[in-house]
């Protein structure tokens, strides 16, 4: 507590009725102003506390336990039994692979999509505002309704994406296009860049538009031509928003869920089975909650680490 | 300012990168178009090959099919309601804490404001499971409150790092002058703070309705119960509805339906959503 709110507590006669809270409070070194953030932050905390915190922890226990529901026997403590399974098991490395596929699809497409449309967006054009607001549609869409679009778009009899290539000659036949372990993944995946892509051009263009004329002119003054410019100024430039959208792409790929769920639902032959999803099979079709939770504990983990990763290269010099 | 720059060169560049632009517009949009087109179609013109752009005449009574047969306005009205209870649980706790970590002195501000930023960096699949084991003991699964009370949580940090934002461009002296007059804090947040903050909170609002009408994960998970399914998960699940025709112009009639209003939201609030969605991206 600093000397001047000391002084104003004494001002306002803090010394003449004290009931025992307050005498408490002073015993305890409390400042009113402390009082009153802890009643205002309280509300916050207690919701965390009581909806977060302590069912994670609760969870953290329940991955060291066999648990299946309805089962006759009582839950069994089974060490790191969970783990030593979802070591053994295919289906676990499979969707942990089809992740990481998605990761990086989802981080090197839409940011190629992203970092050309931001820079012609950044062009003094007219109808900026509407193409910002158009490219954004994507990003706000139910993702069931995306999902249903587009395995119609993509329908082997009747979509328009076949017939569209079909007509145009590139293909003799149809493409069963989420039907097909080779073509499954990059359809669902042209759904999710599709939906994700705005927000990194959204998030780009703010970047860029950190860039002043006032710094492009000196820059240039100085004799920088097009490529230096490019290369020292904007890029650097775009590294805070750079490092949104990457960590974005990558955290993305463990929260994915909807998007398979409706398309393709990790077929075929598990083919699109991201982790999200092999979570939600083995909790709510085999009911084995334990190793399901033991799973959401690996995913957990993964995020926090790519987060701490990206948080760190955020503070690195990139030139 | 002084342009180094050929004036035809410039023109043939600005030409192009609206070329490219128009394109790339037209790619993103069609999902959209070919869903509202093949919404109006008859079901011979959704199962021909090649299908035809834009329907014969429009078929109006698909959406009244679509509307007869699923309960899509109840699904409406659960997320509906849903979307309120957030916004409001959203505000009320958000402000609360920013309030305080604006312009209250406290130990360990630094770690409380963490503490309170914390629950952005779990992946909700990996809490899917421990808050459902919460909200089983809570008797809470298949009611609303079992996706309000997730959704308040998992939106509220989001909300505070705004509002924080936010309430830091304003004047101190404001607080300082209420102090003086003998105001108390929660007068002062309520009557004096709370008003100057509306376009904020508008911010925040449109967040929290968008990300309650949208989410999936939880709401298939925590309500299971036909009738009170959210608008996402029902549009998902169409084809499990007894007597639903499983024609694809009836469900995307269902499909624009669903997407519409939140898009209309999104388009007149657009300067509130994307300046909020990109404050946290250029500090």
């Amino acid at each position: 507590m600093d000397a001047a709110s000391k002084e104003r507590n004494a001002a306002r006669g803090g010394a003449v009725r004290r009931g025992p809270v307050e005498r408490v409070r002073v015993a305890l070194g409390i400042s009113r102003q402390e009082v009153t953030a802890i009643l205002f932050i309280l509300p916050m905390m207690t919701m965390l506390t009581a909806f977060l915190l302590i069912p994670t922890v609760a969870a953290f226990s329940l991955a060291f336990q066999d648990w299946a529901v309805g089962g006759v026997r009582p839950n069994q403590w089974v060490g790191f039994g969970n783990y030593a399974r979802m070591a053994q098991e295919w289906r676990f490395w499979n969707s942990l692979r089809v992740t990481s596929i998605y990761a990086a699809g989802m981080v090197v497409f839409p940011y190629a999509l992203a970092l050309p449309l931001a820079l012609f967006m950044n062009m003094k054009i007219k109808g900026r505002t509407l193409y910002r607001t158009l490219f954004f549609l994507p990003v706000v869409t139910p993702v069931s309704a995306a999902g249903l679009v587009f395995v119609f778009l993509f329908n082997t009899d009747f979509g328009i994406v076949n017939a569209a290539l079909v007509s145009l000659g590139l293909i003799g036949t149809p493409i069963s296009w989420l039907g097909r372990a080779g073509t499954a993944i990059p359809t669902t995946l042209t759904m999710i860049v599709w939906s994700i892509a705005g927000f990194n051009a959204i998030t780009l263009l703010a970047g860029l538009q950190v860039i002043t004329d006032d710094i492009v002119e000196a820059a240039t003054l100085d004799g920088a031509t097009r490529w230096p410019l490019f290369r020292y100024i904007t890029l650097p430039m775009l590294k805070p928003a750079s490092v949104v959208v990457v960590n974005f792409g990558l955290v993305g790929a463990f929260k994915v869920f909807g998007e398979i769920y409706v398309m393709t639902q990790g077929g075929p032959a598990k083919a699109t089975e991201v982790l999200g999803l092999y979570l939600y099979e083995n909790a709510f079709h085999y009911w084995q909650l334990g190793y399901a939770t033991a799973v959401g504990t690996v995913i957990f983990a993964i995020c926090l680490i790519v987060q701490a990763v990206m948080s760190r290269l955020g503070r690195v010099d990139w030139r | 300012m002084v342009r180094y720059h050929h004036p035809l060169w410039h023109r043939v560049k600005v030409t192009l990168g609206v070329l490219a632009l128009a394109t790339s517009l037209g790619v993103f949009m069609f999902p959209f178009f070919w869903m509202i087109s093949s919404s109006l179609k008859t079901l011979r013109e959704v199962s021909v090959f090649p299908p035809p752009v834009l329907p014969a005449s429009p078929q109006w009574d698909n959406y009244a099919v679509a509307f007869e047969r699923a309960p899509l306005m109840r699904y409406g009205l659960n997320s509906l309601i849903v979307c309120v209870a957030v916004i409001l649980g959203v505000i009320v706790l958000s402000l609360l804490a920013s309030y305080a970590l604006v312009f209250l002195d406290f130990r360990l501000k630094g770690v409380v404001f963490l503490a309170l930023l914390a629950p952005q960096m779990v992946a909700p699949v990996s809490l899917m499971l421990p808050l459902f084991m919460i909200l089983h003991r809570a008797g809470l699964l298949n009611t609303l409150p079992a996706l309000i009370i997730p959704y308040t949580v998992l939106y509220s940090p989001f909300a505070i790092f705004l509002l924080r934002g936010y309430l830091q461009s304003l004047p101190r002296d404001l607080v300082e002058a209420a102090r003086v007059d003998g105001a108390s804090e929660l007068w002062t947040l309520t009557q004096v703070i709370a008003p100057l903050t509306r376009p904020a909170l508008a911010t925040v609002a449109v967040f929290c309705f968008i990300w309650s009408w949208n989410e999936f994960l939880f709401a298939m998970v925590y309500v299971q119960r036909p009738l009170l399914r959210t608008i996402s998960v029902g549009l998902a699940l169409l084809q499990s509805v007894p007597n639903f025709p499983p024609q694809t112009n009836i469900i995307m009639a269902a499909a624009t339906a669903v997407t519409v209003p939140v898009l209309l939201l999104f388009i007149t609030m657009q300067r509130q959503f994307i300046g909020g969605m990109t404050a946290g991206a250029v500090k």
